[in-house]
């Protein structure tokens, strides 16, 4: 059977030890997965993407990524830290954050420079990458003359430049209007043809089935409450209501079926 | 849900007298949302003017400074205001040939100037500061004044001296200033940061000032939200104190937001592999054209230079 990409071994994170945001979760991430994690507000699903991008280090427990440790010490050697860095993309939900040059082109170009591609390289892959999410006009704009929806491209754009085998996506669709919504689930669904692996951090019940192959829960108590197919757990409205991740009263659309409130 | 019984009483309409009340003075809060957008608009008008297609504006960042560099220090050493004035008339040439308005152009260095510079120069005008021939007798006390241990000259007038050397300093850093306008009127702002490699600015340095006026514009979304909020919820002007405490909530509220947000973009910074020394590039190309200007302002510059010391700096 094939490695898997991240191991997580009874981890657990917290800032402070008696409130932990992840608790004692173990998981595997295997190559090509589409994984959703699904969770209410401030269940942790943000700090589980940092865990696995390397960007927070655990209290407890053990994480590996590509067979290797993930921790602070194996971070700071220069080639993990630049092989880890190119093969995992981190798409922030506040794009604010993570854009931070100049100009648009500036930002799509600083993840290659930092890897090391020569600037012809560099030049030709922002043009390139521009083209492909359709925001070639926005090279010479300042990101803060940007709308949500163009600034969550751009911001795709920089993650994608330097061509990452793994992309995290911290709720994507935050924000964004349905045609841009529908675009994204559109860019996601070929990145997972091409063969990539893909882990969103969402509570928009609405593009899981089509993003997903396995889907994750958490609960409120930050542990793990469901890991399994879309098809199954989305239909489970009993473990969605457990979770706080619905209302009684909630309804959407899964699968060709409508998920109704029972009759009060 | 239960709303309480003050949420479900509705009242449509406006005070059923229709009276409007006294026009209430224009408070801060309103002042600084004019000037955030102020802020905004201006930065918009210069991005605007400095990608026009105009003379300066098709010239390399890096050619512009270097040129810049050599006519600002020939205008610093020239003496015949002459030749200063001769200068100016060269750059509201460029000026126009940049699409760069006029008016914008004067204003935004005429009333400055004599301002700061003016008053700084003041004294400088009088016999009893700096010594000269009288143009214009002002007070003539008869006898020589003796303030404790001081002995100033019996007039106070105003020297042709210090009125020649006034309109000197204000004519040069008229010119200089003139010359800055230029530069940032018609560069955009990242690439002027950048062109400052030429003059081995770190590369540190200027990551850090690009990034400092990228965020400027976030943090100015944020107050202006905060001011809006506060705007839609004031019922009338508020108290001294009340404003108060709201500028010290909000400073407050901004401080701890731009440091969330400077963790969240190290962190982004990271995440695409940042390791302590960033790596940028420029997209410059210096063409003919810009080697053709760099040549010509040294020229002019010495040319300036020449032609002050065979003129001499009287008039």
């Amino acid at each position: 059977m094939e490695q898997p990409i991240f191991v997580l071994d009874q981890a657990s994170f917290g800032y402070q030890s008696d409130q932990p945001l992840v608790q004692e979760l173990n998981l595997l991430i295997y190559p090509r997965e589409s994984v959703v994690i699904l969770g209410a507000n401030g269940s942790g699903k943000s700090t589980l993407l940092k865990l696995i991008s390397g960007l927070l280090y655990l209290s407890r427990g053990r994480i590996a990524a590509f067979g290797t440790e993930l921790n602070e010490k194996n971070l700071q050697m220069e080639d993990f830290n630049r092989a880890f860095r190119q093969k995992v993309g981190f798409v922030f939900q506040n794009s604010d954050a993570q854009l931070f040059s100049a100009t648009v082109w500036d930002e799509v170009a600083f993840g290659p420079l930092q890897l090391g591609l020569n600037p012809e390289d560099v030049k030709l892959r922002v043009e390139e990458t521009l083209a492909l999410l359709g925001i070639a006009n926005l090279a010479t704009r300042p990101p803060y003359r940007l709308s949500g929806g163009e600034k969550k491209k751009v911001a795709i754009a920089c993650v994608l430049a330097v061509n990452p085998e793994v992309l995290l996506l911290d709720e994507p669709t935050n924000g964004l209007d349905p045609r841009t919504q529908r675009w994204l689930v559109e860019l996601l669904v070929s990145l997972r043809q091409a063969g990539k692996t893909i882990i969103t951090a969402t509570h928009d019940l609405s593009i899981v089935e089509e993003i997903a192959d396995r889907v994750i829960i958490f609960n409120e108590a930050h542990q793990l409450a469901a890991d399994g197919k879309p098809q199954e757990l989305l239909l489970n409205r009993q473990l969605l209501l457990d979770v706080n991740l619905i209302h009684e009263r909630s309804h959407f659309h899964i699968l060709g079926q409508t998920s109704h409130a029972k009759h009060l | 849900m239960d709303l309480p019984t003050w949420l479900q009483e509705n009242d449509i309409g406006m005070c059923p007298c229709g009276c409007m009340g006294a026009r209430s003075k224009k408070n801060f809060v309103e002042k600084t949302l004019f000037e955030l957008a102020r802020v905004v608009r201006d930065s918009i008008f210069s991005e605007e003017l400095a990608a026009k297609q105009g003379l300066l504006q098709s010239l390399d960042p890096r050619s512009k400074l270097i040129g810049f560099f050599f006519l600002l220090l020939a205008i610093a050493i020239v003496q015949n205001p002459v030749l200063l004035l001769l200068a100016y008339a060269a750059l509201v040439l460029l000026a126009l040939l940049s699409y760069v308005p006029l008016g914008l152009f004067v204003k935004r260095v005429w009333l400055v100037v004599p301002l700061f510079t003016g008053v700084m120069l003041l004294p400088a005008l009088f016999n009893w500061l700096r010594p000269g021939d009288p143009l214009i007798t002002l007070l003539n006390f008869g006898h020589v004044l003796r303030v404790g241990p001081w002995n100033f000259p019996a007039t106070l007038a105003i020297t042709r001296q210090g009125v020649k050397g006034n309109l000197l300093v204000m004519l040069r850093v008229g010119n200089s200033v003139s010359l800055a306008a230029l530069l940032t009127l018609t560069t955009r702002w990242p690439e002027l940061l950048k062109a400052l490699r030429i003059l081995f600015v770190p590369k540190i340095f200027i990551t850090t000032l690009e990034m400092t006026y990228r965020y400027i514009f976030v943090l100015l979304a944020l107050v202006e939200d905060m001011f809006f909020a506060r705007k839609a919820r004031m019922l009338g002007p508020g108290s001294l104190q009340e404003n108060r405490h709201f500028i010290a909530a909000s400073m407050g509220t901004l401080f701890g937001k731009s440091q969330a947000m400077s963790e969240e973009v190290y962190a982004s910074m990271l995440a695409r592999g940042y390791s302590g020394e960033i790596k940028t590039m420029s997209s410059f190309h210096f063409k003919l054209w810009d080697w053709a200007a760099v040549l010509l302002s040294i020229l002019l510059s010495l040319l300036l230079f020449v032609s002050d010391k065979a003129l001499g700096g009287n008039f």
